[in-house]
């Protein structure tokens, strides 16, 4: 087991390295200078070339790499080229919660030292960390939403034939639905027109409700198709068949059943988090929710170079972590999955 | 007092007589008092101006630089909002009814003691948000802050400003030549605080003399409180929420869902939706940002005036308008008409593909297919319908046998592309500026000091743009404007105006007074007097 541990860790470290130089070469090398974005139309040619040598952007792009690699195996990720630090502290309490946990641990010493500090760019770490927990509440929404849909689905398919293939029929005309139409459709009919829910932006649990639905249409055709497979597969093994000839309680048989159906379950989950992930990014700037996915995609359009890169790493070591524990999970559930691991 | 019948009549009369006694003795004391009571009354009763309620939420279209240093800039969002913390010395609605009218700031009146000085009285009794008096030193300090050469905002600012104050409430603002475009530049300046400009705290500490304070930046909003001692009177909402909302459909939404009071930057196909809306409006003003076609005049073919001349010949302008609907309105000069010294000129380009193809023979291109292919860059994801009018304009070439080849880039690559001098033949972009000045376009674009996207040097346009910049005399600079300098632009057309943008902003039906103004920008506070007629608030 710690064999496999190691072998795994080792083979993440090394990807997201990869994805990591890729994505810092790509960025720099298409077209879009953040200088020009910050400085803006008037400004004379020395102030451009001035904040090129601070930003470091003057420097060969391998030299720069090394230069962040440095910084990243201390946790430093950068600074942000357009966010600065909370905005003013001078006079209450600022911007972002990171920056607030510090003022409440260092006390009035925090404060000063924000106020001395609030013009300076914001570190990425801070920017990512503060969106992490809405970001992460609309993909475990989505993926509660979508289990639930699914399950039912599932059980309703189970009551009669005619409304399995009715079911299955709906699950694939909805996945086929693009995400993007989906949501501006769901925003103009359940929010502007009738105020069912709330519209883009984000106030509060309530907002969440109508991106993760729109979310887990991508789930529910897939899930539905795992699950009833899954149940008639598992319902006709041999196995199965025994136990209830021996007599087991329903309760028991149940707790078997549950054991392979999840172990199916998870594994879909695990392969289905790559796609989340970028449509979440999709529904995020859809519903002007302030996640991770949103300041991704701010980041891109303005080539803010240290927020892309940052935001990469995040989602490649977030997606590596989770299909890690995955395997993990299942290898717990499914003993044969260890075997061949 | 006596008893009896009589007695009692004597009793009454000696009453009567003492009560006429008190009455003429005290009147004056009881009318005192009454009027006192009165008076106290009135006061204790009187209805005491309404706090504060609420909050106003805005969806804007683009973000904010997270720099609160106004002269590190020349963002229209971030110059939108700085509106809202800080003051100017005087406020230029820019409307195209009177586009040269100036409502006193923080300055209470003005007026020029000779060519190279501007003197400027300034409004008393006034606080930035950390409670300091604002005087004379802040407007010394900002101006000379302001007109630093290595600053990004430099090119607002006609020159290098030198201030001497004469009192706490008087400064004399004094030029290096004479400048006739100083009075509306002016108009774009916030003032700043000295004590925050010689501590450099300028760029994180936004303390202003405006009707909002800065509270704090959450994610994508910023959060302002009113300044309950702003010196026209408290704003009518508690609290300002700025969003950045850069998606249009996603602004449309919220605003028909109630999540916005107002948002900016409408597209033309969504008015109809807006206007259908029984809780939303639509407002629009003819603004003043020009689109232009922007020729780079450095190298060929656009180094000859008669091939730009020729080109813009070959575009149909009206057709442009049309496509952009309500989004655009036709403009005859090089200024839009919410610009001081606004005229059509008489020599304004029609679209007329025949006489394009002659000054492209004069010019040397006998054969239309000598002509070489142009490459045209446009943008795509910021200004409505750049696409769609490239395509045209593309098209209205192609029918005179020009070949264009049209890129569209999404915004990031299209700024770097527009300041670069070997970046396409043709690029457009929009150019704005938030007072009536003319200068802050035509100088800025076309004299050849600045070199600015359309790197033209052309002495005879320099002549006219110095002559003008130097006439102090603003009746006299108006007609230089009007008769000389206009004219000459449209002869040899660096640019070619395409359209004057309108603004369109959405809002909710049940906010009162709220008016967008040409400069793109807006105040929840009436800052022309009696203040606070007009202010916006929300009508329950």
């Amino acid at each position: 087991m710690s064999w496999f541990l190691f072998k795994r860790i080792v083979r993440a470290i090394f990807t997201v390295l990869a994805v990591t130089f890729i994505i810092f070469s790509v960025i720099r090398i298409i077209p879009g200078d953040p200088v020009r974005m910050i400085v803006t139309g008037t400004a004379p040619e020395s102030a451009v070339e001035e904040l090129r040598k601070e930003l470091g952007l003057d420097k060969p792009i391998p030299t720069q790499f090394l230069g962040f690699l440095k910084k990243a195996v201390r946790g430093d990720l950068g600074e942000s080229f357009f966010r600065s630090k909370s905005g003013a502290v001078g006079m209450s309490v600022g911007g972002s919660s990171v920056e607030r946990i510090k003022i409440v641990t260092k006390g009035v010493k925090g404060l000063k030292q924000l106020e001395e500090e609030a013009h300076k760019r914001a570190p990425v770490t801070n920017l990512i960390i503060e969106r992490i927990p809405l970001t992460f509440t609309l993909m475990i929404l989505t993926l509660l939403l979508g289990l639930l849909i699914s399950s039912i689905s599932t059980f309703l398919s189970f009551i009669s034939r005619r409304w399995a293939s009715g079911i299955e029929s709906l699950t694939v005309f909805i996945q086929s639905i693009p995400n993007f139409w989906l949501a501006i459709i769901a925003l103009l009919i359940f929010s502007a027109k009738l105020k069912l829910f709330p519209g883009a932006g984000y106030r509060g649990f309530k907002y969440l409700i109508l991106p993760s639905l729109v979310l887990s249409f991508i789930l529910i055709a897939p899930l539905f198709k795992i699950m009833h497979q899954s149940m008639i597969s598992i319902l006709n093994e041999q196995f199965m068949i025994a136990a209830e000839a021996r007599g087991l309680s329903r309760m028991k048989l149940y707790g078997h059943v549950l054991k392979h159906f999840l172990s199916s379950i998870i594994t879909f989950l695990g392969l289905q988090l790559g796609p989340l992930f970028g449509s979440t990014i999709i529904v995020e700037y859809l519903f002007s929710l302030p996640g991770v996915g949103l300041l991704f995609i701010y980041a891109v359009l303005q080539r803010d170079y240290p927020l892309v890169v940052g935001g990469v790493m995040f989602f490649s070591a977030v997606f590596i972590i989770a299909n890690f524990l995955v395997d993990i999970l299942h290898g717990w559930l499914d003993p044969r999955a260890r075997e061949w691991a | 007092m006596g008893k009896g019948r009589f007695a009692r009549r004597e009793n009454i009369e000696k009453l009567i007589s003492l009560s006429k006694e008190v009455m003429m003795k005290y009147t004056k004391l009881i009318g005192l008092i009454m009027i006192v009571g009165m008076a106290v009354s009135s006061l204790a009763f009187a209805e005491s101006p309404a706090e504060p309620t609420g909050t106003f939420t805005f969806a804007s279209a683009e973000p904010l630089t997270g720099n609160w240093d106004p002269t590190s800039h020349t963002i229209l969002a971030q110059i939108n909002i700085e509106n809202q913390i800080f003051d100017k010395l005087y406020f230029a609605p820019s409307g195209v009814d009177n586009p040269g009218k100036l409502i006193p700031g923080l300055a209470v009146s003005w007026k020029q003691i000779d060519p190279r000085t501007m003197e400027y009285k300034l409004r008393k009794g006034v606080k930035f948000h950390d409670g300091t008096r604002f005087d004379a030193k802040d407007v010394k300090a900002t101006l000379e802050f302001y007109s630093d050469p290595k600053k990004p905002g430099f090119g607002w600012i006609p020159g290098k400003l030198n201030v001497k104050i004469i009192d706490d409430y008087t400064a004399w603002v004094k030029t290096e030549k004479p400048l006739g475009s100083l009075l509306y530049s002016l108009g774009l300046v916030v003032i700043l605080s000295d004590e925050d400009i010689a501590a450099g705290r300028v760029k994180g500490r936004p303390n202003g003399t405006g009707p909002w304070k800065f509270v704090r930046q959450e994610k994508d909003t910023t959060i302002l409180e009113a300044n309950m001692d702003y010196w026209a009177g408290p704003v009518r909402f508690k609290e300002f929420h700025w969003v950045y909302v850069p998606m249009t459909t996603a602004r449309l939404f919220g605003l028909l869902a109630g999540e916005y009071d107002a948002i900016e930057r409408v597209e033309s196909e969504h008015v109809p939706i807006i206007e259908k809306d029984p809780d939303a409006a639509v407002q629009s003003a003819a603004s003043v940002e020009n689109k232009w076609l922007i020729f780079r005049c450095h190298k060929p073919p656009f180094d000859d005036w008669r091939v730009r001349r020729a080109i813009s010949h070959a575009i149909d302008r009206e057709g442009i308008v049309h496509i952009l609907g309500r989004a655009g309105t036709a403009v005859e000069a090089h200024i839009p008409r919410a610009k001081f010294g606004y005229a059509p000129t008489p020599n304004n380009i029609e679209y007329n593909p025949k006489k394009a193809l002659e000054l492209l023979a004069e010019a040397g291109y006998k054969d239309i297919r000598d002509f070489p292919t142009l490459e045209y860059i446009t943008s795509t994801g910021f200004y409505p319908k750049t696409k769609e009018y490239a395509e045209y304009i593309q098209a209205t070439l192609g029918a005179i046998g020009i070949n264009v080849n049209l890129k569209v880039f999404e915004v990031s690559p299209w700024l770097e592309s527009l300041y670069n001098p070997e970046a396409a033949d043709m690029i457009d972009t929009g150019w704005c500026s938030g007072t009536p000045e003319p200068d802050q376009i035509i100088r800025t674009i076309f004299h050849s000091s600045t070199q600015r996207m359309t790197f033209v040097s052309d002495p005879v346009i320099d002549k006219t743009l110095d002559k003008e910049q130097a006439t102090t005399d603003l009746e006299e600079r108006e007609r230089i404007l009007q008769k000389e300098t206009l004219p000459v632009l449209m002869e040899r057309v660096p640019a070619l105006p395409l359209f004057t943008s309108v603004m369109i902003w959405g809002y909710r039906k049940e906010l009162k007074n709220f008016r967008g103004w040409p400069a793109n920008f807006f105040y929840l506070k009436d800052v022309e007097p009696p203040y606070g007629e007009n202010d916006v608030y929300r009508e329950k």
